[in-house]
């Protein structure tokens, strides 16, 4: 026995190791390479001397909070609605709800400047109803705005992880409390609350990180008096004003900090959850009732999906400008785009990319999960804090890092260097910066995994292995989708690695391909939102297709 | 299992779609590739493919042999000067080893960098034996990227002379390239870069909007029309420190100010006067944006939208997207309009480089001369489908060939095209007034403006909400108070520099310190304003 378990011990700190050595590799070094120069003391503190940067890193830290706290009044109704509640429609709603992730880049802004811009959807309204038009982008609440659009785009994330955290949930627990005669409200802050906890960190902790270094939503709206934006306007002098390098790694430092205290905030004792126990029951709406949580649904998704309806009119559109519908409908948009001799490679090109970069991600990120929750290793945490990592890299600093490594460090010469068919490369940067949403989705499953069904397979004879195989996985199965399907999405929209990293024609994936073609004099931008529709259909069906294969073997997350 | 075979169908039909509607294989009139040309470039892919297409027709008549072109797309210039830079360093680093000597980082600060007679002998002859070399990157050409940047790769010592002037010296006559034009270089002395089109600045307004704000469009004619009280929150510009472009346009303000102020004032106070004039006009003019986007193109799109009304813009943006939206409305409506202002804007040179090291230097050379011959200069401003024009994308810039100016067929042109040469032949420039200080202006512009745009914004705000800048002449004093005065500005640039003794460290203070004091002016403006003074 003792045998096995030193043979055990071993192999997971060879997995320890390995992961160490994937993320110091691919992560760590690259960064070094690119921000060594801000990392002087004396330059760190002018970013606490100056009052404009030290403003930015303020607000930068207001929005994730505020983002954060938006998201959790969005989510958590919506995932206790799914949960409980049957309804008419509840198939549909699920797939609903992982649309707002799917909105691509470089055209997604379209979306927002057709709905709220001065000749916008809105505005015509205001006007058509003698109404004077409101600026949204240039309003005095930039920092609430912000929050707003941006945790309309995160809610998934968290949603879904509350989903599969109070799937897991013992309904004997809550029945229990009822039976004691706890009413509604203190059962949940008193029973569910404290169950899904860990559900509420995997999402809440992404979300907090995310928006923190969110660049494009604060951009778009001018909010310039944020860190991220304001490393970004300092990127192009950094030659002679290394400051920027300074700000990124205290964006660092304050993104683990965030991390530590919701960890610390979240902790939760796996002993009370009881997954795999007996599965929840739903009670089930009828007549209106059920109508109105479809619509509840529906309307969020509506909303969310907003800049998704302006971008697909966008494209669709011949003139689009102070109406609220297009005037004159066409499809020369769709036929421009996806004639170009570049789309065509761009399509598997990304698929490729994004399906390696899945495979990599969900094996590090699983075998960090295992070795904090279930291998319980003294060193643990320092994965989980490197696994997370990577959400507060700005992308570019990871590009630049991975083109150092190619010019600055003989051995990694060949493997970095983007000149040849970067699909390993790329593979690789996109898992990179995936990891954190499938460690997360496993963690929380691992938590929630009662060690008794465990402990009882291995009473029974079956190995370390077997028991994994056979016990563990199938029940983590819906975590580890979630992780999967964040981390294939993310990666099909990734920009700033693509930018950089994918030179020849030949080898772009679908964002470069719609970065090129938003560039395009006069009609860019029109035949980028047309390609930027069918990537939004595109991945939208393979949700969707993902979703259906797997529906029948997971929880009740993806039954539709 | 419905679900499944429903949702594999719409998966197969989405991923069908762009397969069916891929265009057919052009007929090959080159059996196969034999020649390779390697170009980095931050150009679109209309120019790309216009000149990819246009050079191998010429190279296969010329020599019977067909080239493969290798575009390397690394982002934007300044993400490809960083690759370069990047690229040079470790191919040098090699090289240098390879010669039995050690690499530190003393080599690795001068190998890029000029060396003074008194730098240590180990710089200057790492710097020198670097320019002697012939270490490559396996990139042949830089193509665009505008003359400020490509003349930085060149003084790092990353270009070479492709000796154009050796092979076409008609080329560089005064009537056909001259070697500057209205302040700006168009090539360099020493055959380090070439200009092969022309851009300039201008405002592009969108008529709605303008007409909303109260204005008459025909009335904006100058740059000081930006300024203008009723255009708050709805003026457009690009961030200057992005751009060497924009900030040439921002620099044209100054000279013109520069420029009237010693015809009234003489040169010893003039300088002073004009160069405070031109920042207190910039100043307004940013006050009274409403967004600073991060590229001169989406200037363009915002004003289209009628989300600003006026921008300061570059002329074939403009023109572009002026032909596409009046050719989309279906009464032909013009959503915006681009302006030449009062007194002529300055053009700007969008250059070609030979790189050190070029594998293939004979066609990178070639494709430098078919560049500058009158057949490539016709892709820039000839209309789609005329001889030698442009086989599918207008590209709606001048040529810098004046000769093709000169000699085109008007009906041959795209329309909008212009000849910058006449249209900016009052634009007076004199580079020794503000040339010294490009990086300063574009410096002091982010540091004292755009860092700082939330208090400038307000304390503008306040005064225009005080009846203007004549009402209150105390908090105008305070908002225009220079923070680096044109008697200081060599001094202000040095501070700028990293050198032995101001570190990186410095410099971060330098700007620290102009963003505080900036910010303290905008305050007080504000407080005085409020109180009517």
């Amino acid at each position: 026995m003792n045998k096995f378990f030193k043979s055990a011990n071993i192999f997971h700190y060879l997995a320890f190791a390995l992961l160490i050595g994937f993320l110091s590799i691919f992560l760590l070094l690259p960064i070094y390479l690119v921000i060594r120069e801000g990392l002087h003391f004396s330059l760190i503190s002018e970013v606490f001397r100056n009052p404009v940067t030290c403003e930015g890193l303020l607000n930068s830290l207001k929005i994730a909070l505020l983002t954060t706290f938006f998201t959790i009044l969005l989510a958590f109704p919506f995932a206790l609605l799914f949960n409980k509640y049957d309804f008419k429609g509840k198939n549909m709603v699920s797939f609903f709800m992982l649309l707002p992730m799917i909105l691509p880049p470089f055209v997604g802004a379209l979306g927002f400047q057709q709905f709220l811009g001065h000749y916008g959807v809105v505005n015509t309204l205001l006007r058509t109803l003698g109404c004077a038009p409101i600026a949204f982008f240039d309003g005095e609440n930039k920092l609430f705005a912000v929050a707003l659009i941006e945790s309309l785009h995160l809610f998934p994330i968290l949603y879904l992880n509350l989903v599969a955290s109070l799937s897991s949930v013992d309904p004997s627990m809550e029945e229990a409390a009822h039976l004691l005669g706890a009413g509604k409200l203190k059962t949940f802050f008193k029973v569910t609350l404290p169950l899904v906890k860990n559900g509420l960190f995997a999402g809440c902790s992404i979300i907090l990180i995310w928006s923190f270094t969110e660049l494009g939503t604060p951009l778009m709206f001018g909010f310039t008096r944020t860190t991220p934006v304001q490393i970004f306007n300092g990127m192009n002098e950094i030659e002679s004003n290394p400051l920027p390098y300074a700000q990124v790694a205290v964006m660092l430092f304050f993104s683990t900090v965030l991390y530590l205290i919701a960890k610390k905030m979240l902790r939760t004792n796996n002993a009370v959850t009881g997954k795999g126990s007996r599965q929840s029951s739903a009670y089930i709406l009828r007549g209106s009732a059920s109508y109105l949580a479809f619509a509840a649904f529906a309307l969020l998704a509506l909303i969310s999906l907003l800049p998704h309806i302006m971008l697909l009119c966008c494209a669709f559109s011949q003139e689009y400008y102070q109406t609220l519908l297009p005037r004159v409908f066409t499809l020369i948009h769709f036929e421009e785009a996806l004639s170009n001799p570049i789309v065509i490679p761009s399509i598997v090109n990304s698929l490729r990319y994004a399906l390696l970069a899945t495979v990599i991600a969900v094996i590090l990120g699983l075998s960090g999960a295992l070795i904090q929750n279930k291998w319980k290793l003294k060193c643990g945490i320092l994965a989980d804090i490197l696994c997370m990592l990577p959400l507060s890299v700005p992308g570019i600093v990871i590009a630049f890092g991975y083109i150092g490594m190619s010019t600055k460090i003989d051995w990694a010469r060949d493997f970095f260097n983007p000149n040849g068919n970067p699909l390993l490369l790329l593979g690789v940067a996109y898992a990179i910066r995936r990891i954190p949403y499938v460690i997360r989705s496993a963690s929380s499953g691992l938590q929630q995994t009662p060690d008794d069904l465990e402990f009882a397979a291995r009473n029974l004879g079956a190995s370390e292995h077997k028991t994994f195989l056979r016990i563990t996985f199938p029940i983590i199965g819906a975590h580890l989708l979630i992780g999967g399907l964040f981390a294939f999405s993310f990666s099909m929209l990734e920009v700033s690695d693509s930018l950089i990293l994918a030179q020849k024609s030949a080898f772009y994936p679908i964002t470069k391909a719609l970065f090129e073609l938003s560039q395009f004099l006069g009609n860019g931008p029109a035949i980028a939102c047309a390609f930027g529709v069918w990537t939004m259909l595109f991945l939208g069906s393979t949700l969707f297709l993902a979703s259906a294969l797997a529906g029948r073997k997971s929880t009740d997350v993806f039954k539709f | 299992m419905k679900k499944i075979l429903l949702a594999s169908g719409i998966f197969l039909l989405l991923l069908i779609i762009p397969f069916v509607l891929k265009p057919a294989p052009q007929s090959a009139d080159y059996a196969e590739d034999e020649d390779t040309l390697t170009i980095v470039t931050p150009h679109v892919e209309t120019i790309k493919s216009e000149f990819e297409h246009a050079f191998k027709e010429y190279y296969f008549k010329k020599y019977n042999r067909s080239v493969r072109f290798d575009y390397r797309n690394i982002g934007g210039t300044s993400d490809i000067i960083r690759y370069i830079s990047d690229r040079f360093e470790s191919e040098f680093r090699h090289y240098y080893e390879a010669k039995g000597k050690k690499w530190n980082p003393v080599v690795q600060g001068a190998f890029s960098r000029n060396q003074s007679p008194d730098a240590p002998a180990e710089a200057r002859n790492a710097r020198k034996m670097f320019l002697e070399s012939d270490v490559g990157i396996d990139i042949d050409l830089f193509f665009g990227g505008g003359t400020f940047d490509q003349a930085r790769v060149a003084q790092m010592g990353f270009a070479v002379d492709a000796e154009v002037s050796k092979r076409h010296p008609e080329y560089f006559k005064n009537d056909i390239i001259p070697p500057a034009f209205a302040g700006e270089t168009f090539y360099d002395k020493n055959g380090l870069y070439y200009g092969v089109c022309l851009s300039s600045f201008g405002i592009c307004i969108n008529p709605d909007a303008v007409k909303e704000c109260g204005v008459n469009p025909a009335d904006i004619k100058r740059w000081d029309d930006m300024a203008r009280p009723e255009f708050f929150g709805k003026v457009v510009v690009a961030d200057p420190s992005k751009s060497g472009s924009v900030t040439k346009c921002f620099e044209s303000i100054l000279q013109e100010k520069m420029y009237k102020a010693v015809k009234k004032h003489g040169p010893a106070k003039g300088l002073e006067i004009g160069f405070a004039e031109g920042f207190d006009l910039i100043r307004r003019i940013v006050a009274n944006s409403r967004s600073v986007t991060d590229s001169a193109g989406k200037v363009t799109r915002e004003v289209g939208a009628g989300d600003g009304a006026i921008g300061m813009a570059i002329d074939f943006y403009t023109l572009a997207e002026q032909q596409f939206t009046s050719a989309m409305s279906p009464e032909g409506r013009e959503k915006i309009i681009y302006i030449t202002p009062d007194g002529g804007s300055f053009v700007s040179a969008d250059p070609i480089q030979l790189l050190r090291g070029a594998k293939n230097k004979k066609i990178a050379c070639e494709f430098i001369d078919f560049c500058l011959s009158k057949n490539g200069q016709k892709l820039w401003n000839h209309r789609v489908g005329v001889p030698n024009g442009p086989r599918k994308y207008a590209l709606l810039r001048p040529p810098i060939r004046k000769d093709v100016h000169a000699e085109a067929d008007r009906k041959d042109l795209s329309p909008g095209s212009y000849n910058p040469y006449i249209s900016s032949k009052n634009v007076y420039y004199n580079g020794r007034w503000t040339g010294p200080y490009f990086n300063l202006i574009r410096i002091l512009i982010r540091t004292t403006m755009l860092d700082v745009i939330e208090e400038m914004r307000a304390a503008h705000k306040a005064i225009l909400n005080a009846g203007g800048y004549d009402k209150v002449p105390q908090a105008a004093k305070a908002f225009n108070t220079m923070i680096v005065p044109y008697s200081e500005a060599k001094n202000a640039s040095n501070q700028l520099r990293v050198s032995a003794n101001h570190s990186a460290v410095d410099v971060a203070a330098v700007r620290r310190k102009w963003s505080d004091t900036a910010i303290k002016n905008y305050r007080k403006a504000l407080e005085l304003a409020r109180k009517g003074l």
